[in-house]
């Protein structure tokens, strides 16, 4: 028994080395004292992700296999992981004075915050380049365990505890049944490499009822980590329970890594065997389309309105793969691209209003905003009009651009189904736009009140005198935030200008489909 | 024994579990039930790890184990944390999350 | 005799699944479960997956269950009653466990793949042993090994996370070796009651911390 030490390629590997390296920095960052560590930590996080897209954008165009096979460097991959890290970047700010993080009363765990929030990011990076069933599983359970304590790390606040245990359930059970999925897709093939895999299953494995299985279950446990529609039940409760900026990196960067990885998964391993994988896949995406718009319509909370529309959403972005074709790669990507840009501007405002407002993320605490805080009030009506899909918005190319893939590949029928969803997105979206453009701003209630919902993660009144004595003190959080507000400009500002000029966008997202053109037809 | 044995018993071992995730209540059982699934999973990789002569499904099926007791430590954590704030510790009377 | 040791397990293993979802004191059911993984790990051993089976003893059956012990004492038993009215949907779970489990089988007994219907091909002495387990962890599956010891860090983070409580600490520094930091806090941070005594149901500010 000889020991070979597989051939690693630093170079390829190093935006994985950057955030491993980060995530011990910013853990060691948490034991400065209460006033410094929320500085060092954001600083020392901040520069992790921007070393670790810096890595990414030089490694662009590169094309390899990664230690033993295990990981696959293509534009596809380091899409998904640019994707994850500018979440990241604009989630870090936005947790600046997230109470589950600052812990008023108590010491603060910035640190630990930022170290989960950055090993989730870890976690995505691998998953969009994984190539291996095994690292496909690990590195899912990297992105999905940091979640679950993000979601439950405002530990004063019922409904933070119960969307954690929530989460864990329902992720849990996904990460079961993908399991039993990946287990049969094993026992088909013999093998856990994607290209192995895609070698057996074409040689004569297409119908088997074994592998047939495996890749219904498979595609069921990775339903629910991207709530498609039969498998999102969690979604709007958990976005509602969860800190807010936590609600905003799972929106976004969980989507665009389990896309990732759900695309390289279908197209390369089970590619053969497209013809069984089709139909349910669209299927699927249809009644993704349809609940997710439906379920969104009743909605007063903000959070569970921008759920039930993550699904829908999901919904269209499923089209991508249904395609199976790179043009419907190209749209996936460029979808995954500008509904991060949209959903991060929403998610900053909700931040923001709901520190400074006493109405949690219920739509009252937007109305009058557009009088009172235009500064505020414009990224959100961009952001809502983009993700209904108006033009001149990157939501309306994109799914232009979903629509042409779908027609391309004889799916007619899904490309209509999203205009229709489109359509009955703009009831609930322009009704948030209303509330803020027409309506009178509601009656503040004073955050300190008893009354206060939602937000009240640091619940003073629980704390021992001189917490309460800090808390009062302090100034009105959130309010004229640059760090908030910066980001939700820039993502506001990037969803019009990629509307207006796609083709930078379209270009990006070209050649992650590129990547893939061996095994797509 | 055949493989196929294997894999059965791991099939009724996985409905087992699912139908346990489904009755129970106590997010404590629940979490056991997923342990349930997470084995069932694991003797499946290993049976076909047995019946290709790979040993690739054993590797897979010492992740999962270390999957598994990252998930239950984490969840155990959720559990702890929600006793203390004395919180009914049942998945259907969490009902702060409905509306 | 191998089909005697399959079915001792293949009993063990079903009847501890069973009991673990049928028994009313959560406790009994963390019991339960040991008797489940000790008979899935004497299975292990009949597929030659020696290395597979010790640390399903050693890791699951030993560590992770002592821990379930722990928060299950703590927590209490809370009994919960079993077939008294099922609120919801909740009585087509077992029917969905059994359509699950019939369509599972019939996938299984209608595979074309032959390598299921024997034995197995025979493998070669060191099959499934520490020493090829190991090699094949830091060969091909390296990135795997170090994503897995890089997801334990974390959950002993998220533990102390969740489950640490400091209050207050004079100085910062004081308490911060207790809760944060080594890999022993996977043990530490649910059962950390030891060590303060105000972690005990009777705290005084209950009514306010609720109403947050």
């Amino acid at each position: 028994m000889t020991f070979h030490a597989p051939h690693i390629d630093y170079a390829g590997l190093s935006p994985v080395i950057a955030l491993t390296a980060g995530i011990c920095a910013v853990l060691v960052g948490g034991v400065f004292s209460a006033r410094r560590q929320r500085l060092v930590v954001s600083v020392l996080s901040l520069t992790t992700v921007a070393v670790a897209a810096g890595l990414c954008i030089w490694q662009w165009g590169e094309r390899e296999d990664l230690v033993a096979g295990a990981l696959r460097l293509d534009e596809l991959g380091l899409a998904g992981a640019l994707i994850a890290i500018l979440a990241a970047a604009v989630v870090i700010p936005l947790s600046w004075r997230e109470p589950a993080a600052e812990r008023p009363g108590s010491e603060p765990r910035h640190g630990e915050f930022q170290a989960l929030l950055l090993s989730s990011v870890l976690g995505m990076v691998l998953l969009a380049q994984a190539q291996n069933l095994v690292v496909l599983f690990v590195s899912l359970e990297l992105l999905s365990v940091p979640l679950y304590v993000l979601c439950g790390s405002a530990v004063r606040r019922t409904q933070s505890l119960e969307s954690g245990l929530k989460y864990l359930i329902v992720g849990s059970l996904g990460s079961a049944t993908l399991l039993y999925g990946l287990a049969f897709i094993y026992g088909g093939s013999g093998s856990t490499d994607f290209t192995t895999i895609r070698d057996a299953v074409g040689s004569g494995l297409t119908d088997d009822p074994l592998v047939l299985i495996g890749i219904a279950l498979a595609a069921t446990g990775l339903a629910f980590k991207i709530s498609i529609a039969p498998f999102h039940q969690w979604t709007p409760d958990v976005y509602e329970g969860a800190p807010t900026p936590v609600t905003a990196f799972m929106a976004v960067a969980t989507k665009a890594a389990a896309f990732c990885v759900f695309v390289r998964f279908f197209e390369v391993a089970l590619g053969p065997a497209v013809d069984n994988w089709q139909p349910a896949l669209a299927v699927l995406a249809a009644v993704s389309i349809v609940v997710g718009n439906i379920g969104a319509l009743g909605q007063s909370s903000l959070k569970r309105l921008l759920g039930y529309s993550g699904v829908a959403q999901a919904g269209y972005m499923l089209v991508g793969i249904v395609c199976a074709s790179a043009l419907g790669v190209n749209a996936l990507v460029f979808y995954l691209a500008a509904y991060t840009l949209m959903n991060l501007a929403a998610f900053a405002v909700i931040v923001v209003r709901e520190r400074e407002s006493g109405y949690g993320d219920g739509i009252k605490a937007f109305e009058g905003l557009g009088r009172d805080r235009p500064d505020l009030a414009w990224p959100l009506t961009i952001a809502m009009l983009a993700l209904a899909g108006l033009p001149a918005t990157a939501g309306f190319m994109g799914k232009l651009y979903l629509i042409e893939a779908a027609v391309d590949a004889d799916y007619t029928w899904l490309g209509v189904a999203i205009a229709i969803g489109t359509m009955i997105s703009l009831a609930y979206y322009l009704r948030v736009v209303a509330a803020v453009w027409m309506r009178p701003a509601a009656e503040p209630l004073a955050p300190e009140g008893a009354g206060m919902p939602a937000m009240a993660g640091g619940s003073p009144e629980a704390d021992p005198l001189p917490s309460l004595a800090a808390a009062t003190a302090a100034p009105r959080p959130g309010t004229r935030c640059l760090a908030i507000l910066v980001p939700a400009w820039l993502m506001a500002g990037a969803t019009i200008f990629f509307g207006v000029l796609p083709s930078p966008l379209v270009d990006w997202a070209s050649h992650a489909g590129g990547a893939l053109t061996p095994f797509l037809a | 024994m055949d493989v196929t044995w294997y894999v059965v018993l791991s099939a009724v071992l996985f409905a087992i579990g699912a139908g346990g995730v489904l009755i129970r209540r106590s997010p404590l059982v629940i979490l056991l039930c997923l342990e349930l699934m997470l084995n069932a999973g694991n003797l499946a990789l290993v049976a076909f790890s047995r019946a290709h002569g790979n040993e690739e499904g054993q590797v897979f099926a010492l992740i999962v184990m270390v999957v598994a007791a990252c998930e239950v430590v984490v969840g155990l954590g959720l559990i702890v944390a929600m006793f203390r704030r004395r919180l009914p510790l049942n998945v259907d009377e969490m009902r702060g999350l409905r509306g | 005799m191998v089909q005697v040791a399959f079915f001792v397990g293949a009993i063990g293993a079903t009847g501890g699944a069973l009991a673990v979802i049928a028994l009313r004191n959560p406790f009994y059911s963390v019991l339960a479960l040991v008797v489940h993984l000790v008979s899935l790990a004497g299975l292990f051993l009949l597929l030659y997956a020696q290395f597979v089976a010790a640390a399903q003893v050693v890791v699951y059956a030993g560590a992770v269950m002592v821990l379930y012990v722990f928060v299950a004492a703590y927590v209490g038993a809370v009994e919960e009653p079993i077939w008294e009215p099922i609120p919801g949907q909740r009585f087509l779970a077992p029917l969905l466990a059994v359509a699950l489990l019939v369509e599972l089988t019939i996938a299984i007994l209608g595979t074309g793949l032959t390598a299921l219907d024997s034995e197995g091909p025979t493998v070669h002495a060191g099959f499934g042993t520490p020493a090829e387990i190991g090699n094949l962890l830091l060969e091909r599956f390296l990135v795997v090994f170090e994503a897995a010891s890089m997801l334990l860090l974390i959950a002993a983070v998220g533990a102390v996370v969740l489950a640490g409580r400091r209050t207050t600490p004079p100085t910062s520094s004081a308490s911060r070796p207790g809760s944060a930091g080594s890999g022993s806090e996977v043990a530490a941070g649910p059962h950390a009651p030891t060590a303060t005594s105000s972690l005990a149901p009777a705290d005084p500010p209950s009514a306010a911390e609720q109403g947050g």
